[in-house]
């Protein structure tokens, strides 16, 4: 498997944990990824996911994007606030 | 920002980035003043960029410049009912004023253009489909000063002001969308624009691009919403 295809097995696996975890929705993530730019329909990422289609890397980054600004929202508000937070 | 001066094939890119967006007309004040922008940047001689935007019962208003004295050489065309623009938006042609101090079509528009510091001018109309919407013009400081390059240039530019008018009007049709979808709409011209100044500004592919807005929104610990925004609207704000 060549580099760039490493790369694409380590994202596609990494969303897909994050998926069985239940730390994000699909939809959540695509729209996300909708409004990041992304050209792909809810559909073809669900391909992708199951390794049945490929996706350029800007569509897998953008993904990407939108899967960690998911998570980075979720952990803020499951964040803890210390007694000097404001 | 001091980012490089825009050049014209570079424009390219953010024109592409424009085209096909189903724009809001909450971004259309943006884009429109993103053109005017570039469109200052890029015509040489430019001394002051706007656009008119005429509605379906003929009210005439400035929908962006890039200076209050482009507003107040509109504004003077609307209140005396001469000048360039609105003989561009009635001839549906490209009408150039070399001389403001020697035109004798518009005398006393051009008389008060010289006033507010403008020598020459050139307005082109904004086609979308059949139908005029209004004109986008440059004014220069010098008599004189718009050739045919700025001419070939302002009509770029014209398509493209036309082109995200009448992708306003396809978005107000559409407007039974849900909020989240209209904000996720938002969120992409946005990005999409801040892609194409990014493309044009840094030589960047889009690609290249939007890895610069999510190290940018990762440096910031902030969405690649909230970056690409803030680009935009400084890019939107910059004058001479």
């Amino acid at each position: 498997m060549s580099e760039p295809e490493d790369r694409a097995e380590l994202q596609r696996r990494a969303l897909a944990a994050a998926l069985a975890r239940k730390a994000v929705t699909l939809s959540s993530v695509w729209l996300r990824y909708f409004s990041l730019g992304g050209e792909a329909d809810e559909l073809e990422v669900e391909g992708w996911l199951q390794g049945l289609v490929q996706l350029p890397a800007m569509q897998r980054d953008m993904l990407a994007q939108a899967v960690n600004e998911r998570l980075d929202e979720l952990a803020e508000a499951l964040r803890v606030p210390s007694s000097r937070e404001p | 920002m001091s980012e490089p001066m825009a050049v014209p094939s570079e424009l390219v890119a953010v024109f592409a980035r424009m085209n096909g967006l189903l724009i809001s007309s909450e971004t259309v004040d943006t884009a429109l003043r993103l053109v005017t922008v570039l469109a200052l940047e890029a015509v040489p001689g430019a001394s002051g960029v706007g656009i008119t935007l005429v509605d379906r019962d003929g009210t005439r208003q400035t929908a962006a410049a890039t200076g209050p004295d482009v507003e107040r050489a509109d504004e003077l065309q609307y209140d005396l009912d001469e000048g360039p623009c609105l003989a561009a938006y009635r001839s549906r042609t490209m009408v150039r004023v070399d001389d403001t101090a020697t035109d004798r079509r518009w005398p006393r528009w051009a008389a008060r253009a010289q006033d507010i510091g403008f020598g020459s001018a050139l307005s082109t109309p904004l086609v979308a489909g059949d139908v005029v919407v209004g004109v986008i013009k440059v004014y220069a400081a010098e008599p004189g000063a718009l050739g045919d390059r700025a001419a070939y240039l302002l009509g770029l530019f014209s398509v493209q002001a036309a082109l995200l008018l009448a992708n306003v009007q396809a978005y107000d049709a559409s407007e039974r969308l849900s909020e989240g979808l209209k904000d996720a709409l938002r969120a992409r011209e946005l990005g999409a624009l801040a892609r194409g100044i990014l493309m044009s500004s840094r030589g960047l592919d889009e690609a290249g691009a939007f890895a610069e807005l999510v190290s940018m929104a990762n440096q910031e610990h902030r969405p690649v919403e909230s970056v690409a925004r803030a680009l935009v609207e400084s890019t939107a704000r910059r004058e001479r």
